[in-house]
């Protein structure tokens, strides 16, 4: 009886680390192949959420329909980004190369907002669920959507870790994590791997937005919010590392729900931030990551 | 003084007078509010490069401090009803202790991780002054009525922009001079073989964390500093100021300018702050407009407009072509 909240906090960090999993994947294949940091990612998920309003309110399209749409448009944004901006900047070599990134990156979240308020104005808008009705399992009623959410980024999951393992392009992108120079050498197209892992994190930023679009509302910054948590989740999980932004994901939103538990929702913010300065302070290179200083 | 020392200062002694007698030609008020955000605007900048062009240290968090300078003396005016004189010192003292604990919290670690703990300091500061704890802050709405500066018979924020007017070039005027007396002395010299090489300066015995500390705390006392004066002179404060548009011009501003010159994102600033009221009829384009500019700098001049300067100051006019040329190299790599 008096666990309930408890079970039930549980199950939202539950939800929330699947949320936080499916943006920081990207993040981390991002750091580790390309060695930038991509500050744009949120807007990135504000994009794909409102793609999907734009898809739902107004074409009046299907869910299943909507991400079959928006997954190439949000492709070629990624491969776009790279091709014309980043492309550019990371074949300067200067002191000033690695900030030049930061703050392009930063510019370009800005662009991407003040494009989406200028189309869509800054009102919040919804998206509609996706199905209807919960289920009862005990303490906890979770909606049709959380089972979906979570069940897709199990599958997201587990399609990441297989294509990683077993496709040529995978093999290529961590061929190129471990060394450009030798992935050169032994013949892969450094440049499209650059590409490619782009447009997949942006693709998975993008699926992340439509899902967090239908639990909360969707506003031009609606990014910043998740983007802080995938922040804490790969610096957590240690820069690059796939399995440790799998666990930590999943920690960062069992600590955010049970936080909001006992601290209160806008609380628990500040609670996370205190985590990240602890893990900053004692283990900068995350539970999984490689130590490097 | 000799001829060709005397001949080096004349761009600068041409715009401090241009600077100073502005308020006699053209004392519009609405133009002398434009130059005064500029002034603002400038410090921030000036200080950001100090921080980023000088130590290396690439801090996101730099209009944080600002608010924390602008609130902390906008409430002791509100609650305590200190004197704004005293008050923005006080704000200025809150930030760069702030800026110590965040500093030394923070310059141990890697660069990037350094971008990384100040962004999210950012945002979790702008949360907590949006939860409004104890009612200090105002939530959204900002603090309003904050009195203004009082000088014997002289009154600031009136209708006359004019004493307004130079009490912020002044502040420009002394922000600017201890920069630059910063950047000329030992300290400076010590940031410098940071920036450039991290590792051969701890060799020559520079001790890393305590002049990039030192680095941080002024620039963040300067910039905390000019945000009590700035609460001071607009009688409100609020959110506004730590919005991701902020953040992305002060930096247009730096990139622009060039990183590490401090004249260039001064020149910057005052540029792209008339460019921004000059567009202010479109909205949220004007923003998109102000981070492409960052972009296509960044791309095709990452040395910023001062950078151009000392090229073709260099080469002669005549080579010019060359920058042009750069211009399609880049997009063909």
């Amino acid at each position: 009886m008096s666990f309930d909240p408890f079970f039930k906090s549980l199950f939202s960090g539950v939800l929330l680390g699947s949320l936080y999993f499916m943006m920081a994947t990207g993040l981390t294949l991002c750091w580790g192949v390309l060695g930038i940091f991509n500050f744009a990612h949120g807007a990135i998920v504000m994009c794909g959420a409102y793609m999907a309003y734009v898809c739902i309110l107004s074409l009046h399209l299907n869910y299943l329909v909507v991400f079959a749409l928006i997954t190439p448009f949000l492709f070629c944004l990624g491969i776009f980004i790279e091709r014309f901006i980043m492309r550019p900047l990371l074949s300067q070599t200067g002191k000033m190369a690695f900030t030049a990134v930061i703050m392009t990156t930063l510019a370009i979240s800005n662009i991407l907002e003040n494009a989406v308020l200028m189309i869509f104005g800054g009102r919040m808008k919804r998206l509609p669920k996706m199905f209807k009705g919960v289920i009862r399992l005990g303490p906890i009623t979770p909606t049709y959507d959380n089972i979906v959410i979570i069940t897709v980024s199990l599958v997201i999951l587990i399609t990441m870790v297989v294509a990683l393992k077993k496709t040529k392009v995978g093999m290529a992108v961590r061929a190129v994590e471990q060394d450009k120079e030798a992935s050169y050498l032994v013949g892969i197209n450094v440049k499209r791997v650059y590409s490619y892992t782009l447009a997949i994190s942006s693709v998975l930023a993008g699926i992340a937005g439509v899902f967090l679009g239908s639990i909360y509302v969707l506003t031009p910054s609606m990014g910043g919010d998740p983007i802080l948590l995938s922040f804490i989740v790969i610096v957590l999980g240690g820069l690059g590392s796939f399995q440790g932004a799998i666990i930590a994901s999943y920690i960062v939103g069992l600590i955010q729900a049970l936080a909001s538990l006992v601290v209160g929702t806008h609380w628990a913010r500040v609670v996370l931030f205190l985590c990240l300065m602890l893990i900053l302070m004692f283990r900068p290179y995350g539970l999984f990551g490689e130590r490097v200083g | 003084m000799n001829y060709a020392k005397l001949r080096g200062r004349v761009p600068l002694i041409f715009s401090l007078g241009f600077l100073f007698f502005i308020p006699l030609f053209y004392s519009d008020t609405y133009t002398l509010h434009v130059m005064i955000i500029s002034f603002c605007y400038a410090v921030i900048a000036m200080n950001f490069d100090l921080l980023l062009g000088y130590a290396g240290v690439f801090s996101c968090s730099q209009f944080a401090f600002f608010s924390i300078g602008s609130y902390t003396s906008a409430i002791l005016a509100l609650r305590l009803g200190v004197s704004p004189w005293i008050g923005v010192f006080a704000g200025a003292g809150a930030a760069a202790l702030a800026g110590l604990v965040v500093g030394l919290l923070t310059l141990r670690l890697k660069g990037f991780y350094i971008s990384l703990f100040t962004f999210a300091f950012q945002m979790v500061f702008y949360s907590v002054l949006l939860m409004n704890p104890y009612e200090l802050t105002g939530g959204t709405m900002g603090l309003l009525n904050i009195p203004s500066f009082q000088l014997g018979t002289i009154k600031f924020g009136g209708l006359s922009k004019i004493p307004d007017y130079y009490l912020f070039l002044f502040i420009f005027l002394v922000s600017t001079f201890i920069m630059l007396k910063t950047v000329g002395s030992h300290i400076g010299l010590a940031f410098i073989a940071l920036r450039d090489h991290e590792e051969y300066a701890i060799c020559r015995g520079i001790n890393p964390y305590k002049y990039k500390t030192i680095a941080f705390v002024i620039s963040v006392f300067f910039t905390g500093l000019m945000g009590g004066f700035y609460a001071h002179y607009l009688h409100a404060v609020d959110l506004y100021i730590m919005s991701w548009g902020t953040m992305a011009l002060g930096m247009t501003m730096l990139v622009v300018g060039g990183i590490g010159t401090i004249y260039g994102p001064i020149i910057a600033s005052f540029f792209l702050t008339f460019l921004v009221e000059f567009l202010s009829g479109m909205g949220p384009l004007r923003f998109i407009l102000v981070s492409s500019l960052m972009i296509v700098v960044l791309i095709f001049a990452p040395s910023g407009l001062m950078g151009i300067l000392q090229r073709t100051r260099a080469r002669g006019v005549q080579q010019f072509p060359k920058f042009l040329n750069s211009i399609l190299k880049a997009f063909s790599r």
